[in-house]
């Protein structure tokens, strides 16, 4: 109950936040043609307090491209912050030469900034942990995916584990030079392939040994690395 | 007019610095000169530039938005 009070009170006070600073008077009116035209102006030349004035005086607009996502269950305070930084991003890229005016610029950079975040949440979103509960069984107890899940949770982690190491160790060889990963691959068999001495793949390479087994080593550590990273 | 300024600079809004004013950035604390003032909120130019090259994937983005969101509650 004491949530839902708070949750609630969060909304509005969102809410109140935004019709407030459209209508208090002491918020920075927008700039007029002439004035936006003076401070670009400026700006070009590399004037700070033009970018101050610009950012300052465009803020209304950041509440403004905020209402358009008022249905999206985002809470207020995080969209007009996330807002605000797309329009000190806009301010900080914005080219008069190319054509655009600054205001359609700056809508359209706020706009994406948005866009960016609720699609990085909405990801977020579509991940399920296997440790979450998903019901309860006739006694009560709360049962979780990964009880459902046909085999025993342990079995289950380690196999998810098991991918997902997997997975980390194909990006990681992925990255090393063609070389050395020839030296892994032939080395430690890998993809179900054989598995060849030092010897063997000093030969095949053309290279000695003992440099097969620096390479060896040195790959391995980097390896190590990469995975505690 | 003592305390007025004492209370400023314990507000971290205006320190005075060997003679140079700083003010304190809202994201990294520290007294810098150079930087962005909105609304009386001061951003210094190092933290504007991660702000501006940092995409929300970032870590440190989460970090720009709970400090942004304090900016837009002390308004």
């Amino acid at each position: 109950m004491f949530s839902l009070i708070a949750t609630v009170a969060l909304v509005l006070r969102g809410i109140m936040l935004l019709v407030s600073y459209i209508t208090s008077d002491s918020f920075p009116q927008p700039l007029n043609k002439q004035e936006e035209k003076r401070y670009l102006e400026l700006l070009s030349r590399g004037n700070g307090e033009a970018r101050q004035v610009l950012i300052e005086r465009n803020l209304r607009l950041v509440a403004h491209v905020v209402k358009k996502f008022e249905n999206t269950g985002e809470s207020k305070d995080d969209l007009i912050s996330i807002g605000t930084i797309g329009l000190i991003k806009a301010i900080n890229t914005y080219d008069g030469t190319k054509g655009a005016r600054l205001a359609t610029y700056a809508a359209k950079c706020v706009q994406n900034e948005i866009l960016m975040h609720i699609r990085a949440n909405k990801k977020v979103r579509q991940e399920v942990s296997i440790s979450e509960p998903i019901g309860a069984d006739k006694d009560g107890n709360e049962i979780t995916f990964e009880d459902i899940l046909g085999s025993s949770p342990e079995i289950v982690l380690n196999e998810v584990e098991i991918i997902l190491f997997n997975e980390k160790l194909k990006r990681i060889i992925k990255k090393l030079k063609i070389r050395d990963q020839k030296v892994l691959i032939m080395r430690y068999g890998l993809e179900g392939r054989k598995k060849y001495t030092q010897r063997e793949v000093a030969g095949e390479l053309g290279i000695s040994r003992s440099y097969v087994s620096r390479i060896e080593k040195r790959i391995l550590g980097q390896i190590a690395e990469e995975f505690q990273a | 007019m003592g305390r007025i300024a004492y209370s400023l600079i314990y507000s971290g809004q205006v320190n005075k610095l060997a003679g140079e004013e700083t003010k304190t950035c809202l994201f990294c604390h520290l007294n810098k000169k150079a930087g962005l003032n909105i609304l009386d909120t001061f951003i210094c130019s190092d933290c504007e530039k991660r702000l501006v090259r940092a995409t929300c994937d970032d870590r440190a983005y989460q970090f720009y938005l709970q400090n942004l969101k304090k900016f837009w509650h002390e308004l």
